[in-house]
């Protein structure tokens, strides 16, 4: 109390009274109005954690006996359900394991040769192959059956293919050509090598690239590390770009010229020989021989073994 | 094989002719000795 005032405030269905200088005013309170509507719901809590595995289920039933069907060379020496299997001994008539052996001079029926007995078989036959085994340093070409040693404008952007033998795999190191003593200006030489297909140039081997030819009677070469495996396979030349007077070593067409590889060799009876082939309008980069016609003049082309 | 018993070599690197590489590509240039006359 103060002033001599007493104040009693109540809420909701309760009287107040507040005395004010020495005055009694009661008032009353209205009653409570209605509770608010409830409010919207929460969002979901996070997911629980995962449950331990289950059990390992029970063991299924045992399966019924099975069945063994013999082919041969298998051979079943038990029973259909309690086999006992062999493989039969190959021959000449039936399929069969084979023992191995070594030999060069025995003449079994039954038996199978290593590969050391088919090496050792291979090497003999080379030495009664009439070629020499390639020197290391030493410069080689096609086998030509005269000198014939001339120089040739050759056919502009024509390749000429010549074939080569050798007789075991071999590393070369050079491609060379030698240009003519009457050349003059500048010119553009590209060599390479191919496979042989049946006795025709066929899948590119290496493009060996470019020389740049400015000088007469000179020999140019491009460096090369290409092995070849024993058999035959083909040579590339082909001047691609003419120089002022174009002059190369090699072939004229002659009848006393022939390619020991290729025989006489021609599509009907003639003086002129086959020394090799040739593919018209080739401008760029080597690539698989095509359109091949035949060549009775071939331009010297030098292989150096590594 | 040519006459004059003297002979120019010129060796060009792996791939050949090649503006990018030093003198074209070029490793060696000698004069040699004429085997065949």
């Amino acid at each position: 109390m103060s002033d001599n005032t007493l104040t009693v405030t109540e809420v909701v269905n309760s009287v107040t009274v507040t005395p004010v200088n020495n005055t009694v005013t009661v008032s009353e309170v209205g009653t409570q109005g209605p509770a608010g509507t409830n409010g919207t719901n929460g969002t979901n809590g996070a997911t629980g954690a995962t449950g331990a595995t289950g059990a390992t289920g029970a063991t299924g039933a045992t399966g019924s006996s099975g069945v063994v069907t013999v082919n041969a060379p298998l051979t079943n020496a038990g029973t259909s359900s309690a086999a006992n299997l062999s493989v039969s001994t190959g021959t000449t008539s039936a399929v069969g394991v084979l023992q191995l052996t070594d030999s060069i001079s025995s003449t079994s029926t039954t038996t199978a040769a290593t590969a050391n007995a088919v090496k050792t078989a291979y090497d003999f036959a080379f030495t009664k192959f009439p070629a020499v085994i390639l020197q290391s340093g030493v410069y080689y070409k096609t086998n030509l059956g005269a000198g014939n040693n001339t120089t040739q404008g050759y056919n502009a952007q024509a390749t000429y293919y010549q074939p080569m033998f050798i007789p075991t795999e071999t590393t070369f190191d050079r491609l060379a050509f030698i240009s003519g003593s009457n050349f003059s200006g500048t010119g553009t030489v590209r060599m390479g090598l191919y496979a042989d297909n049946n006795g025709v140039p066929g899948n590119l081997i290496l493009d060996a690239g470019t020389v740049s030819v400015t000088a007469a009677a000179t020999t140019y070469q491009i460096t090369i590390n290409q092995t070849i495996p024993a058999g035959v396979f083909w040579t590339a030349w082909n001047r691609q770009v003419a120089a002022t007077t174009n002059s190369y070593y090699g072939t004229s067409s002659a009848s006393s010229v022939y390619n020991l590889l290729m025989g006489n060799s021609h599509t009907t009876p003639s003086s002129n020989i086959n020394l090799g082939y040739q593919q018209a309008s080739v401008t760029g980069a080597f690539s698989n021989a095509s359109g091949l016609t035949i060549s009775t003049v071939v331009p010297h082309v030098w292989l150096r073994v590594a | 094989m040519v006459e004059g018993g003297i002979m120019k070599m010129i060796t060009y690197g792996i791939g050949g002719y090649d503006e990018s590489k030093p003198n074209n590509n070029i490793v060696e240039e000698i004069d040699i000795p004429d085997e065949e006359q």
